[in-house]
């Protein structure tokens, strides 16, 4: 049995959660060919806002980041995971690595030896880097919303890891991490997706039985450290309906 | 209206607005920390084997774990590991009871002194009291002896210059020596040894043996450094077994009770002790043994990363890192509201 399919007499229906990045599922799942996917309902809140109470997805206390969803009346009273045999998530990981960053990123901290020495962060190895950005998402308030409806929700959740970003980053010249990298900046981002992808791997595989990781749809993409630029449209951190389309399928897969 | 004692007190004084109308994860403010512990203070940890999580977590962090037995140049990690360096502040091994913690201190202060007993099995030598230090055994009893000397020497050091002392306790039960009173870290038999029903008896300590050995300690302790202070902590991993006669359930609880009584009541009645309430942060009803791996016995690691997140979030270091903006959650990407209003048509 698949991980999906229902118990006899049982019915699928899916939800899916999370933050900015399950915008680029909602744009793919319009030209899904699973029925499930196209009748799913949608709950997104930007950032890092996501509320579980009482079973329930809610939205943030004092209105402080709207909730986009396709469900009358969830964005003020929020949903019932009880009605839902599935939830999909979309996308634990670490925020983008924009300049605007805060100090505290893993790679404003550390570079592995490898790299090219373009700026004086302390050396680490891949294992210390792996700790680092697993520390840090699993600390996070998403990471935390998610291990707690892992808890509550008794049926499969599958989980995205955050997109890999489009190389339409390395447009901006201003960009820091290009600055230090230089030519090397494929292989940097090419070992900080793949540290990153152990990283939520080791996430994920604590939640337990009912949690699954959905692989990234082009595996390809953690060798060149980046995505094509097609798969983006406006930022470069967000992937588009197109990448949406592509993740949908490597859900369908695990179905 | 009677006005009654319950109204107006905070949200956190219900369990309701507390604990059940928040995700398990977000139950913050658990820990009211009695004392400040800075990146400063020397932080010694000794106790069962929950507190082995702590030391990596205090260095990571960049609080000052006081390594007052560091492993000698040139060891590679794995040996450093199985030799017992990096993971408490001195090469004890496990402390489980406050009985055992103040057997140490004694030795180390020199009040008491350890029994002539030491176990040989085909030509190596077995310290009954640091059975796992050396695996495979030393190869002289003047080895086992030295490597015990350097051990006390290094408690000797952490009690004169130790800022905050933390000590988990992990279990009542322990096994006894009948002829000389000495306590064993582990049954002997098990990791090493040899079992004798005449000589080696059970103890199951009660609340006010437990209690007491624990004040005991913590007094040697000040007497040589006036000005430390003591967190206890009370582990969240239940006992592997236990020889009481009871069901490991029964007996798990009525340890772990006993053990957070004796917690509680020695924060309350002394001004230098603190209790950290990791245990609750994993045993806890809200957190559904989330933080338990399949055996329902070890944490996970991301349960560990939980509990030392509770901890650091309450301390005034971390709370200044965080002020200068080393990470901020509830930051606005403005990119990722955009992303949402263009996918769902706001």
């Amino acid at each position: 049995m698949n991980c999906l399919t229902p118990s006899a007499g049982e019915s699928v229906k899916l939800c899916f959660v999370g933050n900015s990045h399950l915008a680029a599922l909602r744009g793919g799942a319009k030209k899904s060919s699973i029925d499930e996917i196209r009748s799913a309902d949608w709950f997104a809140v930007g950032g890092e806002m996501l509320t579980i109470q009482n079973g329930r997805l809610e939205p943030p206390p004092d209105g402080r980041r709207p909730v986009h969803t396709n469900v009358a009346g969830a964005a003020e009273h929020g949903l019932e995971l009880a009605n839902y045999s599935t939830v999909v998530v979309s996308a634990v990981g670490l925020l983008a690595i924009r300049n605007a960053s805060t100090s505290g990123h893993p790679m404003r901290r550390l570079r592995l030896s490898s790299w090219p020495v373009g700026n004086d962060l302390e050396v680490a190895s891949e294992a210390v880097l792996v700790e680092r950005i697993w520390n840090r998402i699993v600390g996070g308030s998403f990471a935390k919303s998610v291990r707690s409806l892992v808890a509550i929700f008794p049926g499969k959740v599958f989980i995205y890891p955050t997109p890999v970003a489009s190389e339409t980053v390395l447009g901006d010249a201003e960009w820091d991490l290009a600055r230090w990298y230089g030519g090397g900046i494929r292989q940097v981002m090419s070992d900080y997706w793949r540290c990153q992808w152990l990283a939520i791997q080791r996430f994920v595989d604590e939640l337990g039985d009912r949690a699954h990781l959905v692989p990234h749809p082009v595996p390809g993409w953690l060798d060149d450290g980046f995505s094509p630029t097609a798969y983006s449209s406006k930022d470069p951190w967000h992937l588009n309906k197109e990448y949406g389309h592509l993740a949908l399928k490597a859900l369908a897969d695990l179905f | 209206m009677t006005r009654n004692p319950y109204e107006g007190l905070p949200a956190e004084a219900f369990w309701r607005s507390a604990v059940v109308d928040r995700e398990p994860a977000a139950i913050n403010g658990v820990w009211r920390p009695k004392f400040d512990i800075s990146k400063k203070d020397r932080i010694v940890t000794a106790g069962s084997c929950f507190a082995q999580n702590i030391s990596h977590h205090l260095r990571e962090a960049g609080y000052s774990w006081f390594d007052a037995e560091p492993a000698p140049p040139g060891l590679s990690s794995e040996l450093r590991r199985q030799h017992g360096y990096g993971i408490f502040s001195f090469r004890t091994g496990n402390i489980y009871t406050s009985a055992l913690l103040r057997q140490w201190v004694s030795w180390a202060n020199r009040t008491a002194a350890p029994p002539d007993e030491i176990w040989e099995l085909d030509g190596r030598f077995y310290d009954p009291f640091r059975p796992v230090m050396e695996p495979g055994g030393f190869a002289s009893l003047e080895d086992l002896l030295a490597s015990r000397a350097a051990t006390l020497s290094s408690i000797r050091r952490a009690m004169r210059e130790a800022d905050i002392w933390l000590f988990t306790f992990g279990l009542t039960e322990a096994w006894t020596d009948a002829d000389t009173g000495a306590l064993y870290p582990m049954c002997p038999g098990t990791a090493a040894g040899e079992f004798d029903a005449e000589k080696h008896l059970f103890v199951n300590f009660d609340y006010a043996k437990v209690r007491e050995d624990l004040e005991a300690a913590f007094d040697m302790i000040k007497t040589e450094n006036p000005a430390v202070r003591f967190l206890v902590t009370v582990s969240p991993v239940p006992l592997t077994a236990t020889a009481s006669g009871e069901h490991a359930l029964t007996a798990n609880t009525y340890s772990k009770s006993l053990l957070r009584a004796v917690a509680g009541d020695v924060v309350r009645s002394r001004p230098d002790t603190d209790y950290f309430p990791g245990y609750e942060l994993v045993t806890g009803s809200p957190f559904r043994s989330m933080f338990y791996q399949d055996n329902l016995r070890n944490v996970t690691p991301g349960g560990v990363a939980f509990v030392m997140r509770t901890f650091f979030d309450a301390l005034s270091d971390h709370r200044a890192r965080h002020g200068e903006g080393d990470l901020d959650e509830d930051e606005v990407d403005p990119a990722c509201e955009d992303e949402l209003l263009d996918a769902f048509g706001g």
